[in-house]
Parts: C-alpha cells; structure tokens; sequence
C-alpha cells in the first residue's frame, strides 16, 4: 500500500501543475488585461542626421492605462552623463509629480514610483530633462542611415510606461506549466504499480 | 574523549595565535620599532593650505623624515572631491623618492585615512572643492586589522583543510564535499573584505536593485539602498578604517525615500535573484545592520552556486576533476560573491548537462520521473535566466528511447523537452521578429532591426565579421584573461597566477581520464550544439549591442562562455594518455592550485586596495 502511494505522488504532482496551469488560465481570461505603453521618442523621424540639442528637452506622453504604478526613463547615450543634469515629471498644468538633481556620472537608467499618479486629472505627462551645462551636444533624431556617431540622447530616449500586471508574462508561465506537467506526466504513469 | 575533542580544536588554536603573531610581528614590524612618543602625532598645524591659480587648494605638510604607518585627515566636504597627493618617501637604500597618491574627499564618510608605511619628509596636496579640514594626524599606534587578520586565519584554515583531505588520502568521493568547504571559505573572505558597494561587477546597481525588490509588494526604497544604487557613491574606500566608518554610515541611512507597490510575482527571467534576494531579506527580517544584509545577500548567492556545482561534481560520472577546476575558476568565484545572475547561469547549466552526460556514457542509467524533473530544473533555472542556452535541452533526444520505461514514454518525454525549449527560445526570439525587442544603447548607435534587416539583406557579409571577429577573439573568450582572472571594474589578476589557473585547466583537462567516455556521435552533437550556441551569443551581442553595419562585434564578454567549457572539454579526447599520478596526490593539487589562485587575488584585489 505505501509503494502504491509512493509511486501515485508523481501522478498527483503532474495533475497538479496542469490544474495549476488551467486555473491560472481561467483567472487571467477573467481579470481584465492592463496594457503597457511603450513610447520610442524620436526613433520614427527620419529627416534629420545631426542636430544640436537645445535644452530643456521636453517630451509629451499620453497615459492610456488604468493604474500606472511606476515609470522607467532610460536616457540612452553615456554623454549626457558627464555634465549634472535634471529629470522631472510634470502634468500639463504644472503640478510636479517627480524632479531629481543628478551629479555626473549617475547612472542613465532610473526607475520612478509614481504613488500620486492616481490624482492624475489628465492622461498627459510631461517628461522633461535639463541640463544647463550641455552646450553642443549634437543629436542624431533619425534612423541611422548613414554612420553617424550618437552623441545626444535623443534617439534612444525610452519612456515605457510600467504597470506591475506584465500579462504576457503569465500566460507564458501558464503555458509553460502545462509543458512541464504534460511532459512528466508519461513518465509517471510509466512508473506506476 | 575529551583528549579526542581538545585534539581537534588544536589546530584551529595554532591557526589563530599564529594569526596574531603575523599580523604583530610581520604587519607591524616597523611600527613596533617606533618610540612611544611618535606613535600618534598631529601634524594639523603643520598643514598649510593655499589657493592656486586655478581656484583650487595646494596644501603642504612638512615632516622631518617621520614613518608615517596611517595619515588620518578628519575632514567635512558637501561634494565628492578628488585629491591628488605628491609625496616625498624613503626607497629601498633609504634615498628620497618622489610618489603620488589619489584619493577622495567622500561627503559622506568624514575620514580619510591613507596608508602609507614608510618614511615621509614631505607631501603636497592639490583638490579643487570646498572642503574643510578639521584634523591632521599620524597614527603610529598599532590596531589590529580585522580584514587581514580573517584573511590570514582563513588562508591558513583552507591550507589546514587541504592537508587532512590530503591525509585522509583525497579521495575522489570526497571530492564534491571539499570543493563545498572550500569554495565556501574562499568565496566568504572574499565577501567579507569587500567594502560595501554595488559597482565592482558588471551591472551590480541592476542585478542588486532587482535582488532587492524581489517577493515584495511593498518596496521601501530606503536612503542606503539608494545610495548604493547610484554609479560610484564610495569609490576610493581604501582602508580597514573607512570600510568600518562606510559600513556605520549606511547604517544610519535607513529613512524610506519611496513606497513602490508591487505584485510579489517574480518574473521568469528574475529568478537568478532568488538566492540574493533571500539571503539580504533574511538578514533584513532579523533585524541585522544594512551592512550584513548586503554581505549575507552575497554570501546566499555564493552558497547557491557552490552547492549546485557541488552536487554537479557529486553526480558527474565524467571529468570530476575537470568540474572541480571550472568551478574554482577565479571569475566564477568572483561573480559568485557578487549581486549577479552568471553563477545561477553556470551552476544550472552544468547541473542539466552533467546529468544528460551520464545518460549518454552510461547506458545503464534509467531516465525516470526524477532524472527529468531535475534535469528540467536545473536547465530551466539557467535558461530562464538566459534563453540563449535553451538549445542545449534538445541534446536530450540523443538520449536512446532504451534507457526510458518504454518507447512512447521517450517519445512523449522528447517531444514535451522540445516545446519546452521552443517556449523559452519563444521569450526572445519573438521580440525579435516582431521588432518589439530594444537594443541595448550603451553600445551607441544600436537597433536590432535594422542590424537584423542588415544581416538578412547580406548573410554571406554578417558570416565574415562572425567568422573574422571569432578568429581573433575565440581562444581569449575561453581561457584568456577574461575568462579566467578579470574581476570586473576591480581589474585583473597577476600574470603569475593567471598562467598557474590556465595551465592547472589544461593538466586536468589532458589527464582526468576516466573508463566512461562519450561515444564519437555524441561528441559530434554535442560540439554542434556548442558551437550553434555560441553563434548565437555572439549573433545576440551583434543584434542587441552593436553599432549597425559594423565589422566587429562588441558586447561579448568571456563569462558568457564559461558555462560551455565543461562539456567542450568532455568532447575532446584524451584517452591516449596515462594517468598515473595517485589520486591522494592529484586531487589535492586540482582543488589546491586553484585556491591558492583565488586567496593570492583576494590578498592583491581586495585586501591591499581595500582593507589595509
């Protein structure tokens, strides 16, 4: 009898990762999905190879989701960190949600919790960087069709807005749990009294 | 009986009194030799500071000829000022020589305390900042290093251990247990002299950032974590006593700057963190000082690897000695005591592909329910980590359908592994196609599509640079420095030991024979999996981290490659030669060699610059 079990828990263990799996599912189908935006500033222009870069450089991202939790800012090019420099969040009337003073050398990604997004009144920030210091950087705001060295920061100015539901994520989970389950699953039963 | 246990604490007392004795006479030779009148001195008025052209400061201090063991300046700056230091010491035939030293006025630690152990006559300071010197002096007394004298203590203890492993006749069972014991002692001096900072691996504010935020849905990015988040908050901490005030100083930054909400869920390609996210919110639940969650995040990291590479080399039925060495490489120890994913990578990969090496040598070995379970582990551990070795699962269909229960069981089983594999290659391979994967700007002018776009529009072009750069770089990624000796943004180690480290590599590469070895096919397979695999690596740095259009491929770093050493080794053949050095002898060498490597790099990285 405790052989019998003994070889049984593996069976149990596989249905289990497959129940596991088709709950999983049936919740994500029933929770509305959240969508993450994902904004590429300037990477679409293709008029121009190099340009100087006036500062402050200020760019308007619509917010079409339900609940932003957090907002990741990559600047793209190492230059910009070589002189201080100001991030700051605004809305369209001019209440401040975020602003930072950065000493040279600080790291070009940064990752901000926004906790009074929720009193947003319009779906419109403002992200907005100066630098004082930064007097000629040229900018390439166009695809690089030619060989042109990036300089400033602009065509790879990534705002991606974050929302802590990342769906995709866990329908890949789901899926994968339902690979691991079917896949042992044959050996369990070969196992079986 | 009570003679049995006083036996075995002797060593471990003659260990600690030779400790004291070496860190007294040997450390403080010279200091001993000073008269009690010079042991302290202040010398602040002596310090005269005058402004220079520039608006800068030149200060001068003017000594007769006095040994100055630690120059300590309480200082208070705002701002992170760099100083350069011109000074005057005694050479070797006691003739006067000229030196300089960098330094930095940190803002927040409020001495800087420089170690110079010499005679000095004079020194001239140039630093360009506000900063206000309060006190002068030189410290002649003798404190006892807390950093060294572990370090001394351990190394001794590690030699100790070698020897009764050695005694006891070394044998190859015991091996997977010493390699624990000794790369948890090695890897544990290592963390314990680093000074407190997320900046000497590479993308240590990342991997310690996400280490942080792991299981919690409500994150409190308190003061210290954000100042070790920042690129450079304590760089030149360069004595034992700096260390101690950085370490108090994080202490006392605990206010919450943030509360971030979060859902707890770890993402698949967040589970490299696991062990460092445990080891620092243990340590953080217990209520223990910043400074050791920091350590014991490390340290949990360290222990995750050593003990998956152990029961690796435990369950290996080939090239035990082999695993033994690539375990104890010095960038794997290194990246182990660090916030970084690249031990999980390592260890999870070498796991799965140990296993899948024994089903192939050794017919005898039943693929059941718990080989697969742990194989799927271990691989999905790395790879989830790292889609890009998800390939290497598919050697799993070599596997001959004899050694399952039944046929359709292996058919069954294969064909789950093959959608296995598919889903995780599924998390960048689809990026890529639907443009929607970024590349990586710190490589400059980057864009995986139009370098996709470029290799597809001109094949036979990308397979010239594929071929050109993998010609000049191939052996380097493998035993070349950075494979073997780079610690990152700390440098590399010696040349002398870098040659012991690559030729120990290569004696046990050449004479771990064993009677089990992988049939010709199979080596075949597996050095085209290899092989495609590193392909893909360096196509994935030429996509995600090259400039368009160039003709080299940047971003390939040698630690990407390490998890593939062990079976490239197992491919080659070496039956031809005859070991016959005995075992006592030559597993004592495999795992000495390589700790004496690692402990002579902690002593000329870490504990000279750092703790001294």
């Amino acid at each position: 009898m405790g052989q019998i079990v003994k070889k049984k828990y593996k069976i149990f263990i596989c249905y289990g990762i497959i129940l596991l799996a088709f709950l999983a599912f049936i919740v994500l189908l029933i929770k509305k999905p959240q969508a993450i935006v994902y904004h590429n500033v300037y990477a679409e222009d293709t008029s121009f190879s190099q340009e100087e870069v006036t500062f402050p450089l200020k760019e308007v991202v619509t917010v079409d989701i339900d609940n932003i939790q957090s907002l990741s800012l990559t600047i793209g090019d190492n230059t910009i960190n070589n002189y201080s420099y100001q991030v700051s969040i605004t809305d369209l009337d001019g209440n401040v949600y975020f602003v930072q003073d950065y000493d040279k050398y600080s790291s070009s990604s940064y990752y901000f919790p926004l906790n009074e997004l929720k009193d947003l009144k319009e779906n419109m920030l403002i992200l907005e960087i100066d630098c004082a210091d930064c007097k000629g950087i040229k900018a390439n705001l166009g695809k690089a069709t030619d060989k042109a060295y990036i300089s400033g920061i602009e065509k790879t100015l990534q705002i991606s807005i974050n929302n802590f539901k990342t769906n995709k994520q866990y329908y890949w989970y789901v899926f994968m749990l339902l690979a691991v389950g079917f896949t042992l699953l044959p050996l369990a039963r070969s196992e079986e009294i | 009986m009570r003679w049995n246990c006083i036996k075995k604490i002797i060593p471990f007392l003659i260990i600690l009194l030779l400790t004291l004795a070496i860190e007294l006479f040997i450390f403080h030779f010279d200091v001993l030799m000073i008269s009690p009148n010079d042991r302290v001195i202040d010398v602040t008025d002596n310090f005269s500071c005058n402004k220079n052209e520039m608006g800068g400061t030149i200060a001068t201090i003017d000594i007769d000829k006095i040994y100055v063991n630690k120059l300590v300046v309480t200082y208070q700056s705002e701002k992170n000022v760099e100083v350069d230091i011109q000074y005057v010491e005694d050479d070797y035939y006691h003739k006067e020589m000229d030196s300089e030293w960098k330094d930095t006025f940190n803002k927040n630690l409020t001495q800087m305390v420089i170690n110079f152990n010499n005679y000095m006559t004079k020194m001239e300071w140039t630093y360009t900042g506000d900063v206000t010197i309060e006190k002068v002096s030189i410290d002649n007394q003798i404190h006892f290093n807390i950093f060294r004298m572990v370090y001394i203590f351990m190394f001794m203890l590690v030699g100790y251990v070698l020897y009764r492993y050695y005694k006891s006749g070394a044998s190859t069972k015991h091996l997977p247990v010493i390699y624990l014991i000794l790369s948890l002692m090695i890897g544990g001096i290592m963390i314990f002299v680093q000074p407190n900072v997320a900046m000497y691996s590479w993308d240590e504010q990342i991997h310690f950032r996400e280490s942080y935020r792991l299981f919690k849905r409500e994150i409190k990015w308190e003061k210290n974590v954000q100042l070790l988040l920042e690129t450079f908050p304590f760089y030149d901490i360069n004595s034992m006593e700096e260390q101690l005030e950085q370490s108090r100083f994080l202490e006392t930054q605990s206010s919450v700057d943030e509360i971030e909400k979060s859902s707890g869920f770890v993402p698949y390609n967040k589970v490299g963190y696991i062990f460092l996210g445990i080891g620092f919110q243990f340590a953080d639940w217990l209520g223990l000082p910043f400074a050791v969650c920091f350590k014991l995040g490390k340290f949990m990291n360290l222990l995750g690897y050593s003990l998956i590479m152990s029961v690796a080399i435990w369950k290996t039925k080939v090239g035990k000695r082999i695993l033994a060495v690539i375990a104890l490489l010095p960038v794997s120890i290194f990246l182990a005591c660090q916030y970084a994913y690249d031990p999980a990578v390592t260890a999870g990969l070498t796991l799965g592909i140990v296993y899948l090496l024994n089903a192939l040598v050794d017919r005898d070995t039943g693929i059941d329910f718990k080989f697969v379970v742990i194989f799927l582990i271990a691989m999905l551990y790395a790879c989830f980590i790292k889609a890009i070795y998800a390939p290497l699962m598919l050697l799993f269909l070599l596997i001959p359908n004899s050694q399952f229960k039944t046929k359709k069981t292996a058919i069954y089983t294969k064909v789950g592994i093959v959608i296995i594999c598919m889903l995780v290659m599924s998390t960048f391979v689809l990026p890529t196609v639907t443009s929607t994967m970024g590349a990586d700007s710190r490589g400059g002018n980057t864009s995986v599509v139009e370098q996709l776009q470029l290799v597809l529009s001109n094949p036979v072009g990308y397979i010239l640079v594929l071929k050109d750069t993998m010609i000049k770089l191939f052996l380097d990624e493998f035993i070349g420095y950075g494979a073997i000796g780079m610690y990152a943004y700390l440098g590399y180690i010696s040349d002398n030991i870098y040659l012991l480290m690559v030729l120990i590599l290569l004696f046990v590469s050449i004479t771990d024979t064993q009677k089990k070895q992988l049939k010709l096919g199979y080596r075949l397979w597996f050095l085209v999996f290899l092989i495609g695999t590193i392909l893909l690596i360096w196509t994935a740095m030429y996509l995600a981290f090259t400039p368009v259009g160039e003709n080299t491929i940047n971003g390939v770093q040698p630690r990407y490659f390490i998890p593939l050493l062990f079976p490239l080794i197992i491919c080659l053949d070496f039956r031809g030669v005859r070991n016959s050095i005995s075992d006592k002898v030559y597993n004592t060498i495999v795992l000495g060699i390589p700790s004496l490597v690692i402990l002579i790099s902690i002593y000329q990285l870490f504990i000279i610059p750092f703790c001294w």
